[in-house]
């Protein structure tokens, strides 16, 4: 069922971010046209290529924000709003539901990410495309020489916890529309609030951690384990950088299968669609 | 006769105001029941409990011996009193959705009644008329093969020759061994069609009872029995 769901969601968000990509395409490709009047164009040639590549960067930004609302307003739409009559008495289970529109958001937010490279890579076609591939590979090189296999591993362990950390985000404001239709008027408003509530909670906590440990480190019997901490991790960078990261994924992990839990048994037993 | 539905001191509160009040209903297998009541009775809260839009304050609801859920959106076809269906979909996507995810849906009754009307495949739901929206919602869940129909003000606000539509297509499509639940404050359009009725005042359900036993009982239609018990 999911990959039904799948389907028709999928469908949804493509009617609106299809021509949205497509004019970012257009525009590095605009951009790309514009460099062929490069030798001899004088101030004017100056002038369209820096608005070329402003409108290409506003372009990106556009549809970098616009995937993301999207993927909130289709949720919405698709759970809470009228739509909600259909999509609330197909077959299909709370879980079903919030698989369907995290993967169909997620696949669009990558597709977006793919979307901008591909506009870079035709706005540089030549020249300027083959340095910037061959820095690239000088970094990399240099990277590699210096962090060997762990260079990969960064790469993968970074690449997975973007992905983890988009998911839990957008899992975070399922959970707060979940949570705002709980009440009968204002819905929006309450989802709102929610969410700067969670943001604010987390600065606290996090503030809270700080000072904490701040004061734990000066203190016996902590000032010994914090001390020893800060020993490993500088005799063991590239060990501690790969900790942290794992530990920040899994912690973020938590966090978007608790947003996750919460919304599917709101979905399920506490559904108040008006 | 086995019951399809039963709802047993079914309270549905929203703030301080009670949209059901202790509400104890049954409906029976292979009858036409009209949910009769005026404007703010309850019958839309009730149907949205049925079918697990909403859930009960206090109370329960079993369909065919279940609590509202998967099977039991399986089980029923629900034409809501809004404009539920997808609005940027085309006529062909929106039968395929119905098709992919509801077993019993009869694709080519659903095609041979849309034909009829004129509505053509590729078109937008959104460029659709009012009226031919409604009547393609009407058409797709009356194109299932449901044990139980649930029509939320099938016939409220349109003209009377779309209303004889509508009560044509829902008699001519629905399975005789299915149930059909009719909410509506328009008696007379229907009462002809209806088995048994249940009157809702308030939250309340003040009666329930055959139709026949109404004429007998009472000497009187369903229509002027309304008229007399919702009287201000």
């Amino acid at each position: 069922m999911v990959r039904k769901l799948i389907k028709y969601d999928f469908v949804s968000f493509l009617r609106l971010l299809l021509p949205v990509q497509l004019i970012v395409i257009g525009i590095a490709g605009v951009n790309r046209i514009v460099q062929i009047f490069e030798k001899g164009g004088g101030p004017a040639y100056s002038i369209v290529f820096v608005s070329s590549i402003v409108l290409l960067s506003v372009a990106c930004v556009v549809a970098l924000v616009m995937c993301f609302v999207i993927g909130i307003v289709r949720f919405y739409q698709g759970l809470y709003s009228k739509e909600g009559y259909l999509s609330h008495t197909l077959p299909v289970t709370a879980a079903q539901h919030l698989w369907s529109k995290l993967i169909v958001t997620m696949i669009f937010e990558i597709g977006t990410v793919f979307t901008i490279f591909l506009a870079v890579n035709v706005a540089t076609i030549g020249e300027v495309g083959a340095e910037l591939y061959k820095a690239l590979g000088y970094l990399l090189g240099q990277a590699f020489s210096y962090l060997h296999g762990h260079l990969i591993l960064f790469i993968v362990e970074g690449v997975v916890m973007l992905l983890v950390a988009t998911a839990s985000s957008f899992l975070r404001i399922y959970f707060c529309i979940s949570i705002g239709q709980l009440v009968n008027r204002k819905k929006i408003l309450l989802a709102f609030g929610i969410y700067f509530g969670i943001y604010m909670l987390g600065q606290i906590f996090a503030t809270i951690l700080i000072i904490l440990g701040m004061v734990l480190a000066n203190n016996e019997p902590w000032m010994h384990l914090a001390e020893s901490i800060g020993n490993w991790v500088v005799a063991h960078p590239v060990a501690s950088l790969h900790t942290g990261l794992i530990s920040g994924t899994l912690i973020t992990a938590v966090f978007g299968l608790v947003y996750f839990l919460v919304s599917r048994a709101i979905m399920t037993r506490r559904l108040n669609l008006s | 006769m086995s019951e399809i539905v039963r709802c047993e001191h079914v309270t549905k509160r929203f703030g301080d105001k009670y949209a059901l009040n202790d509400l104890s209903l049954t409906v029976d297998s292979g009858k036409i029941v009209g949910l009769l009541g005026p404007n703010g009775a309850g019958k839309t809260t009730m149907i949205k409990i049925l079918n697990g839009l909403l859930t009960p304050t206090e109370g329960e609801v079993l369909i065919d011996g279940m609590k509202p859920g998967i099977q039991t959106k399986s089980m029923i076809s629900y034409l809501p009193d809004v404009e539920y269906l997808y609005h940027w979909m085309t006529v062909e996507q929106i039968v395929s959705l119905f098709r992919d995810f509801y077993k019993d849906f009869r694709e080519e009754l659903a095609y041979e009644m849309l034909n009829r009307l004129g509505i053509e495949r590729k078109a937008k739901l959104k460029t659709l008329s009012k009226g031919n929206k409604e009547k393609m919602s009407l058409i797709l869940v009356m194109s299932r093969n449901a044990r139980l129909y649930v029509l939320d003000e099938p016939i409220a606000g349109v003209d009377p020759a779309t209303r004889d539509y509508i009560i044509g297509t829902i008699i001519n499509n629905y399975n005789p061994e299915s149930s059909v639940l009719i909410s509506t404050h328009l008696i007379s359009d229907i009462e002809s069609v209806l088995d048994d009725v249940i009157f809702i005042r308030e939250g309340r359900c003040v009666l329930q009872s055959t139709v026949d036993e109404i004429r007998g009982q009472y000497g009187k239609s369903v229509d002027d029995l309304f008229r007399e018990v919702f009287a201000w």
